[in-house]
This record gives structure tokens, sequence and C-alpha cells, in this order.
């Protein structure tokens, strides 16, 4: 029976052949277990009849039956029957072989005879659990059974390939769950490599400011999690890194990463902050306008288009770079207050004297560009010889035997008449007023003007010339006519409006604003610093800064360099460009985690028309400490709102965007309104629901605990916000629904009541579901893993392999899978680690032998196969002019074989003889 | 591409004003217009609750019709038309039995359907075929100074949505620009004027409608602009009953978008039936006229 044809492989016996398929089926032994099921099966299929339909079969020499052959008796039934039959095939007739193709394969081993002589027929799934006809389902069972059978004839032994794994494991993206996943491989003593897109790791948690139930801080319980993920000896940290390709099997996989140019040299960084401290340009807003007073300089979109398309061509002549003062080496001598000291050539008055911490005002100064005087508020006495005169201490350079005098009494009448002089002219402006104040300046002996913003400083004017090399901002006339504006008075066309203007402007003349005209809430709104180059939050690993091209000076146009000017260690490095590193890895763990719901898309909830329509979000940010507002919770003119709504449901349970439930709304939800009322203890609170859905540990007890705290829930979905009420017969819960004085109106029916409602409220949150991450299709690309409807990751089984991808060696955490709060993703990311860790600790893994296997000597060459191979599983050998096949990554999806137009591809396990057998038997009765 | 215009049963009578400015516009803007020969009722009215499929039939004797014309569009000003005879025809073509039911009907009249035709709101076509440029290009004179509360009312994109947001249309605020006039913000552009429930309980919708004037007159909006008879009818006829009601004093004219496109085209206010309208627009509008 294990004859061998001349190519080494078992001999196929075909149907053609009569004589050797007769002496073929001689020796061919099965044996038939049927399974009950306990009532699954045998209340609807007849079991003694399919027994004896099962003893009629040629080749069958026994037909059993048991209650549950996947319990320990029934396998050792199995086991008995085969070693006293001398069966060589078995066939169980139970339920899915998703379910116990494992169980029965084992009993076959156990029972001395190959797993892969075993065939199921599937009667529960397929048969009792889809039907009440008894007479059909014997029918359909005895179908099925028969099929099993005459195919089962024609299986021959396989062998699984075993392949040693990789102990080292991938975990994409830095969220919780990644975060959770790469500790517990970590700990547990495996190398783990942790990629993340972002410049650092922490993911959508290190925006929050408390988290459900417990009210614990986000950052309080974060935090140590990252420090642990950034000094692991066991964790290699890629931050700013994407996976490019990724290529190999299970156990040993090559994965290609792009790490981005952050324009920071991670190694010779020191994490000194200086450089976002002087950095002038701004990266948030990304959608902008530069305000000069009521004029627009520029309004620019840095997200929008790449960032060479920004890039500016200079204007001919433009100058910029950082300016660098003319210090020389010789050392002069002289008195500053009657101390004398010793200062190099060149420098300045002003440098001494804040090298020796004494207090010069400046209005017109800044370090990088050159000294101009324009202000003369820094002005000193000098004397020289004997002579003494007032000169501007910013641009005078120091000269051997002056004394100097910062704080005289001339010093300080001198200064007083220049404050009364401004005070004059820009009564208004805070900076001035401040000045004159700390020298004592009340009035003004001189004609009163209009207040004007602009003190003439030429800051702006410099900075944009100097640095940025735009030259987009002049002064235009001369005397008192003189002011600072655009060339030709119109939007310029130089402008990159990088801000630099806005941040050198002493009296916010110039602005850098939000386009939406927000003030307080911004979705991309950082926690960390706002420049250019910048850290995401104030404790983000690896807490070395990046640089955003787009709204970087130097990437832009070629000038500034301030941090690269003043970082010690020289670790700016414009030219950085992307780097690709080839990782080799066992297992990889995907927790790429998610994006909200954009709210714009359901226009009618009026989020980007109203200012203080704010998602869930935006409320993290807001209510975090270290947010835009300092963890006041305000209007976004500044006030505090009196009455919130709160909607749920944005973007889910929707058939219109999303369909699932985010699971995290309504807890957050209830989280923000707790949080409102601490924040705002007289606040009305809205919950605007459709079902309040709180289940965890400890979740409804805290819905309890809310609506103790006297916050309305109400039962009806929001579905407008307007700013002006339109149904005269809905129901106003608060008096004052009239007028519409600055409120909101949210429009919803009352479905307890049976009434619609129009609430008039100060703001509104929309809480926004979850989505899956942006690019999770190219990811799911990439790793050769498949998507959900929804877009979220598939899993092996919803149940019981919920970490498992169909794609072994690969697994997921976190909201890659699925919208779900910490605790469960966490527990996720622990599941995922044990999955990749039982995987290091078997060593190898058993590759399954039913695969694609090429006849060389049938194979043309043609190169058909490698095309429609979806894997990658096929390589060409140029050599002997054939397809190979790698086991490793052959799913066995049979492509291959039905392209190969040479029949060279056959599937073991699915050969056309066995695949003819069982449909023969199928379609015959 | 052809089109071919279906007028409806209100702007012969009570929006007599609508069918003669789209008239006089589309000719200024360089377009014949070709009335369907024949046309009969679209079938929104109350029989649509009663008899629906009787209804239907109706509404597809017009695309049947239009077809035989050789029409690719047909084209109506009326919102309601436009979402009777858009509805029987997506029923056509996505529905087997109910193109049978409906050719087996049309057949007792020697009439087929193929569902070759397109039904398109006058706005859409000016807006996406037509284009504001063209508007722009052919203007005479400039609305400048006018301040419009655009009211698109319930139909004209709900449910549909097909050429103009569903919950937060801009087409005629868009429309307002090109012809050089203000648009002044009007939170209620889509909520209900009372319908035809006017007809029959001319009280009930008071209310509303005094929310609807109200606040294009908190806008400081000159006059409402609408592109439905019925909005039309409603906000003029009871804009007296409304301040009787409440004590109000109102004077909020209510104008076709047709005919502040036919002022800005350079026609004769006379010629756009200006004047027609109880609330008298005249005043407002004698500046561009």
């Amino acid at each position: 029976m294990e004859e061998v044809s001349g190519n080494g492989k078992p001999r196929i016996p075909t149907f053609g052949e009569e004589e050797y398929l007769r002496q073929y089926l001689e020796k061919v032994r099965i044996g038939v277990y049927i399974c009950w099921c306990g009532a699954n099966i045998a209340s609807v299929v007849d079991i003694p009849a399919l027994l004896e339909y099962a003893r009629s079969l040629p080749g069958v020499i026994t037909a059993e039956d048991n209650k549950f052959f996947c319990s320990s008796p029934g396998q050792n039934q199995i086991t008995k029957s085969v070693k006293d039959n001398e069966l060589n095939r078995m066939v169980v007739v139970a339920c899915s072989p998703r379910l116990h193709e494992p169980t029965y394969r084992a009993a076959a081993k156990a029972s001395g005879l190959n797993e892969y002589l075993m065939q199921m027929a599937n009667i529960r799934e397929h048969v009792s659990w889809v039907t009440v006809d008894k007479k059909a389902a014997l029918e359909k069972a005895k179908k099925l059974l028969k099929a099993a059978v005459t195919r089962v004839a024609f299986q021959h032994p396989l062998e699984p390939k075993k392949v040693p794994v990789n102990p080292n494991t991938m975990v994409v993206g830095g969220g919780i769950a990644g975060i959770e996943a790469a500790l517990r491989l970590a700990d547990g003593g495996h190398k783990v490599y942790m990629v993340e897109r972002q410049s650092s790791i922490g993911g959508h948690m290190a925006d929050f400011d408390k988290t459900f139930p417990t009210l614990d801080c986000a950052s309080c319980i974060l935090t140590p999690k990252i420090f642990s993920v950034g000094r692991h000896p066991n964790i290699r940290l890629l931050s700013y890194s994407e996976v490019e390709d990724v290529s190999g099997y299970v156990g040993n996989f090559t994965v290609k990463v792009r790490k981005k140019a952050r324009y920071v040299d991670v190694d010779k960084c020191t994490k000194c902050k200086l450089c976002w401290t002087v950095c002038p340009s701004t990266f948030y807003p990304s959608h902008r306008r530069i305000m000069l007073g009521d004029k627009l300089v520029k309004e620019r979109n840095l997200r929008e288009g790449t960032a060479e398309e920004g890039k500016k061509e200079l204007p001919a002549g433009a100058e910029s770079g950082v300016y660098k003062p003319p210090i020389g080496e010789e050392l002069v001598r002289l008195k500053i207050d009657g101390v004398e000291v010793e200062a190099r050539k060149g420098e300045t008055i002003l440098q001494v004297a804040e090298r020796l911490h004494i207090g010069i005002p400046t209005l017109c100064h800044y370090r990088f560009v050159k000294p101009y005087g324009a202000c003369r508020i820094c002005s000193v006495e000098v004397t020289i010889r004997g002579k003494s005169r007032f000169v501007p201490s910013c641009s005078y350079q120091v000269r051997d035997g002056i004394e100097v005098q910062t704080r005289s009494e001339a010093v300080i009448n001198h200064r007083k008449m220049l404050l009364e002089l401004m005070l004059a002219r820009h009564s208004d402006v805070p900076v001035v007023r401040k000045l004159a104040k700390e020298y004592g300046v009340d009035t003004t002996r001189f004609e009163e003007m209009p207040s004007e913003q602009c003190i003439l400083c030429g800051l702006c004017v410099r900075v944009c010339s100097e640095i940025v090399g735009a030259n987009a901002l002049t002064f235009v006339k001369r005397g008192t006519e003189r002011y600072v504006s655009t060339p030709f008075e119109g939007e310029s066309d130089t402008c990159i409006a990088c801000g630099a203007c806005a941040y050198v402007c002493p009296t916010a003349h110039i602005r850098v604003e939000d386009v939406r005209g927000r003030k307080y809430v911004f979705p991309e709104l950082p926690l960390g610093p706002q420049s250019a180059i910048h850290i995401p939050f104030a404790a983000a690993i690896p807490g070395i800064p990046y640089i955003d091209a787009q709204s970087c000076i130097h990437m832009q146009t070629g000038g500034c360099g301030i941090c690269s000017e003043v970082c010690e260690p020289d670790a700016i490095d414009y030219d950085m460009e992307d780097t690709f590193e080839e990782i080799e890895v066992g297992s990889i763990i995907l927790a790429t985690g998610y994006k909200t719901f954009d709210p714009a898309r359901a226009k009618q909830l009026g989020y980007g028309k109203f200012d203080n329509v704010i998602t869930s979000l935006e409320f993290e940010h807001m209510s975090h400490a270290s947010g835009p507002s300092g963890g006041k919770f305000v209007k976004a003119d500044g006030s505090e709102p009196k009455s919130v709504a709160i909607l749920h449901c944005v973007g889910s349970r929707d058939k219109n965007f999303n369909e699932y439930c985010s699971r995290v709304c309504c807890m957050y939800s209830l989280k923000m309104a707790h949080l409102i009322r601490e924040k705002v203890p007289d606040a009305e609170i809205y919950e605007l629901y459709i079902d309040m859905r709180c289940p965890g540990s400890g979740y409804e007890e805290f819905y309890n605990r809310l609506l103790e705290e006297g916050v309305h829930f109400v039962r009806g979905k929001g579905v407008e916000v307007s700013d002006r009420p339109s149904n005269p017969w809905a129901k106003p819960i608060a008096e004052g629904a009239a007028g519409n004085n600055g409120k909101l109106f949210v429009r919803c029916e009352d479905t307890l009541l049976g009434v619609p409602r129009e609430l008039p409220v100060d703001m509104v949150i929309l809480s926004v579901g979850l989505e899956p991450a942006e690019g999770a299709e190219e990811v799911a690309r990439v790793f050769k893993i498949s998507s959900k409807a929804d877009g979220f990751f598939m899993e092996k089984h919803p149940k019981l392999a919920p970490v498992d991808t169909l794609s072994d060696g690969i697994f997921i955490a976190g909201c890659a899978q699925g919208p779900k709060d910490i605790p469960d993703s966490v527990a996720q990311g622990a599941g995922a680690a044990s999955a990749a860790m039982s995987l290091i600790d078997a060593g190898e893994v058993a590759i399954e032998p039913i695969t694609a296997v090429v006849d060389e000597e049938v194979c043309t060459g043609c190169k058909t196969c490698l095309v429609v191979c979806p894997y990658g599983a096929i390589s060409f050998d140029e050599e002997k002019h054939v397809a190979v096949i790698n086991d490793a990554l052959c799913k066995a999806c049979g492509c291959c074989v039905a392209a190969c137009p040479s029949g060279a591809i056959t599937q073991r396990g699915f050969d056309d003889t066995q695949i003819e057998a069982e449909l023969a038997a199928l379609l015959t009765s | 591409m052809k089109y071919i215009y279906y007028p409806g049963c209100s702007v012969q009578h009570t929006g007599r004003m609508y069918d003669r400015s789209f008239k006089a516009a589309w000719k200024a803007l360089g377009y014949d217009v070709i009335e369907l020969e024949d046309w009969n009722c679209c079938g929104a009215t109350a029989y649509m609750s009663i008899r629906e499929l009787t209804s239907h039939a109706l509404a597809a004797r017009n695309l049947a019709l239009a077809e035989a014309e050789g029409a690719d569009v047909l084209m109506t000003g009326c919102p309601a038309c436009y979402l009777v005879l858009g509805k029987t025809n997506d029923y056509f073509k996505q529905d087997r039995d109910f193109a049978a039911k409906i050719r087996t009907a049309l057949q007792a009249a020697d009439l087929d359907y193929r569902g070759t035709v397109e039904v398109r709101h006058i706005l859409d076509v000016l807006v996406n075929d037509i284009g504001l440029e063209t508007v722009r290009e052919k203007m005479t004179r400039s609305l400048e100074g006018l301040k419009v509360a655009s009211y698109y009312g319930c139909q004209l994109t709900r449910p549909y949505g097909r050429f103009d947001d569903t919950e937060d249309p801009v087409l005629l605020d868009r429309f307002v620009e090109a012809i050089g006039a203000t648009r002044v913000p009007y939170p209620l552009k889509t909520k209900c004027c009372g319908g035809m429930v006017a007809n029959t309980d001319s009280e009930r919708i008071l209310p509303l409608l005094k929310e609807l004037i109200s606040c294009a007159h908190d806008g400081n909006a000159d006059c409402i602009m609408v592109a439905c008879p019925l909005c039309h009818m409603n906000l003029d006829f009871y804009q007296s009953d409304v301040n009787k009601r409440y004590g109000t004093d109102f004077h909020m004219p209510v104008v076709y978008f047709t005919q502040l496109l036919g002022l800005a085209l350079g026609i004769s206010a006379r010629e756009l039936e200006i004047g027609l309208e109880l609330v008298p627009a005249d005043k407002v509008l004698a500046k561009y006229a």
C-alpha cells in the first residue's frame, strides 16, 4: 500500500487504473466513529441508521458510536478500536474540524496511525444544527459520511515539518497595549523590538487626563510603564519609525523598518530642552494665518502638501542665518556699576551685563538678530575719559577702560522719559505698561494719542529678513508715519507662515491664529512645547525632540538654524535622511491602535462651525493640567460654561458612519461629566445617550455615582446642534431657551418622555467613536493579515483565538482588533505576549504539511504560479528553471494549483484523486 | 445632453413668478427652455399615502414622456416634484418587480419607460452644469449690498443630498455670493415651513413660520430666498397672520432664487414678476431693478 512512485512520493491511484485501484482498496481498513455530541447531533440524526449505513460502505471494517468521542473515554475507545481491528484509516463523524480536528488527529497518533489518515465529517454545524427535518438530516449525514470514507482511502501519511523559532519579538505600536506586550516579553527575558510611528511612545493614553472608573490620572499610571520601556535592557525602541516590508514566516520573519529622519541625533542629544525654548517657529495650529494687526499676512495649511512643496525659493539677495556677534579673543577691562570686569572685544555691554545678571530692560533686542537700537530702553551711561553719554547697551561694544552705569539716576530718568513717550502712544500695550509700572511711571506729560499696538521695534522685519530670509515684512513711510506692513500691502507671496515674527513680537501685534479662530481647543494641540522642534508631551519617551519639517524655517527656506547654533552637543542634523534596518524576529505583535471619528463628517452637529462644539479628545487635552488652558474647562472665549451637553454615539451605532458600538464612549462620557462637575461645580450637565453601556469592573457603580452627582441623563440621541432654537413645540429643560445669547441648542427626542427637546447649553462635547487607525489597511497589507468589514484587524477566532491572526506568528492586541478600553487593551497586550512566548518557549514550530508541492519534472518554468501566490511563498530556481514553494510560507490556498497550466503543482491532502473521490461520493447516491 | 423642463402644478398658479423668472433667466443665460409636452401631476399629493403604486405610475408617465422626447435630464424647480419624480425613477432602476408593474401601467397609455432619464433640480443644473462662473460672466449688475437669507426647506437635499450636503446645504449661499449679494447666517435653513399642513390647518404652521421669519429678521436679512413654491407660499401668504397672532411687525419679502438670478442678468423686475408677492419685495430690490 505504501507504494512509492518513481519520483519518490507515494503514488496516487487514479480512477482509470481499475485493477490497481481494486488491489489498493482491498488493503484499506477504515474505522468510522460517529459522535452523538450529547443531544446536539443525536436528537436530530438517527445514529443507529447512520451506523448501519457506515458498515455497509466498502473498506469500512467497523463503525462505532459514543456520546462524546472528544472525551477521554471516547478517545480510548478509538485507540482500542483501531488497534483491535488493525485499521489503517479512520473517519470521525462529529463536529467541525475547526473545533476538534487537533483532538482526533491526536487520537489517531495515539492509535499508531499517521494524523493525516484521519478525516472528519461535520454533521453538527452542517446538519443537526441547521435543520429539524430528521429525514433530510439522515440523508445529508450519510452523504457527508460517504464522502469522508471514500476520500480517506486515498489519503496518505504526511509529516509536519519543524522549523526553529527566532526568540525575538517585534511589537508594532507603542500605545498601552503594545507597551504591556513588550514589557511582559522583556521581563520574561526575551528581546523585543518596539516600532512606533510617532516620535515617542504612550499612544492615545498619553492624551488622557483621568481614566474611568477609578479616576486615576492617566499619566501617573502610564509614565512608569513608558519609562520601563525606555530603560529596559531587553527592549530596543525604534521611535519615529514605520514597518516597510515583512518577509518570512512564523518563527522566522525579516522586517524592514524605515527610521524616519527626526533631524536630531538620538545618540548625541542630551535632552537639555534648549532647542525648543529658542525655536522661533511654531507648528501649531497647522491651518493658520499670520495676522499683522487686522491685516492678513499669510494663510497656510502646513499639513496640506508635502514639506517639499511648501519650500520657498528665496528672493535673490535675501540674507538669512543666525547673527553671530563679532567677538574676538582679545580681552578688555571695564567697570560696570563700579565693578571691574573683563570682557572680550566685540561683546556688547548688554551681553556683559547679562552674564553678570545685571538687569537691563529691552524691547527691540533678540539675541539671534543684529542689534538695532530702535527702542533705546536699554540705554546706559558710558563714561570715557571723564566724558559721559547715553548709549544703547544692546549695540555698544565694550572698550578698554570705560565705565558703565546701568542704574544711575540719570539712566533711570532717561528710561522714565522714554516710557512716558511710549505711554503717550502705546498706553494699551501690556509690555509698555508693565515696564512703566516698574519704573513708577503712571502718567505721561505728553499729549496722549490713540493707543497703537505696534511699537516699531522692528524685530519682526529683522527676523523675517535675517533669520527666515523671506522679507515678507517691511517698514513703510518714515518718521511719525512709519508702520510695518507687507510689500504692496497685500497678502505676502514670500511669507512661509512660520510664525517667527509673532514669536519675537513683544506686543502681540503680530499673531499666529488658527483659521477656525479657536483660542483654547484644538485636536492636535500638543501637551508639550509648540515649536517646530519639539517633543509631544512632557514625559515623552524617548524625550528626544524631532523637527517638524513643514513648520521648520530651515527646512522651508534654508535660513534660521538657531537650534543648531545653540545645541552644545551638535545633535541637530538638518541633512538627516530616512534610514532602513532589517530586523529578524520570530513573532510579531500588532498593536497599532485607533483613530477617533472625525465629527466634521456629521455636519448637523456643528463641529467646526461653532467654536464651543468640541470633541471628547479635545476635552481630554483641555482637562489635562499641561494642556492649553492649564486644566481649566473653558469656552472658546475663555469664560466658564454654565451648561454642557455631552452627545453619545457620535459616529457610532449609526448607519451613516459606523454601525458598531465603540464600547468606551459611555464610560468616558461619564468620566467627562464627573470632571466637569469637579471643575465647574454649578454647571448643568446633560448626557444624551441611546443606551448606557457600562459593563466592566466598577463601571455600573460609576454610572450610579454619576446619577447621584446631579447629571441630567436624557435618553435620546443628540441629532442637531444649532445656534438658534427652531422647534416651537420642543420642551426646553431650562429657562432662557427663548433668547440665544451665545447659547447652542441641542435637539433630541427624549424617548422616555416621548417629546422633542431643545437643550440650551454653553458647550457641546461630542463623544466620538473609535475607528481603525490611520493607515490600518496598509498595515494589514504589509503584514498579510485580514481586516474585518469595519476595518479593524481580524482575529483567528472571535472567542477562542482573539489575539491570533490567520497568519501564524502574527498576533494582534488592543484597539487594532476593535474598540476597547484600557483594561481590555492591557489584557490583550499581555495575551499576545503570552502567545508569542509560547511560540518562543516551544523553540520550534510545526508547519502544516498540507501545502502545495511542485513536480519538478513536469514544471515548465512558466512562472504563472509566482504571480498568483498571495503569500509570496513561491520563488523561482533559475538554475533548474522550476518554481519552488516554501512550505513554511504556503497557506494551502490552492491558487497556484488551479493556475498551473501544466498540472505540475498539486496540494498535499487535496490532490485531484482525493477531491474527485470526495465529489463522486457526494454527488452519487 | 438634452434638458427638458417639468414645471409642476404649483408654478402654474401660486408660484407663477418662479416659472416665469426661471424661463427668463435661462434665456438670458443662453439656453432654451423646452417644456415637457402634456405633462401631468407628479403625484406629490396626499395620493402617495393612499395608493402608492398608482401615484408612482403617475410620476412615471412624465418620465416616459420625457424619454420619448429624447431627454437626458428632466429638470424641475419644485423640490416636491424633484423628490417624487426622483423617487419613482430610483425605484424603477433598483426594483425589477416595481419596474415591471410600472411598465404594465404605462402600456395602458401606449407608453414605455426604460429608465434613461435623470431627474434634476434646476439649482443643481445651474450650479453644476451651467456653473456659477458662467453666471458671473453673464451678469450685468451685481446685487451688492443685498442681504439674503437662503432658505433651503426640507426636500431640496433630503433625503437624497445628490447635489448638496444633506444636513448642511450650501449651494444657495454660493449662488448668493456669485451674484454679488451678501449672505446672512440662517441657521434654520433646512427647517420645516409647515408644508401642506397649511391647506388644512393654517393656524398650526404659524409658530414654525414665526421662527423662520424672525430668524431672518434677527440676521438683518433684506429678504428670504427660496427654491420651493410651497416654502414661498407659506412664508409669504401667512406672514400677515404671523404678525396678527404674535403682535409682530415683519415685512420680510420672500423671493425665488431665479428672480435674483434674473435681476443679476439684467432682466426687468416686471418680467421676473417681482411685485406679485404679498409682502412686497420691490422696495428692497428697487436698487437692482
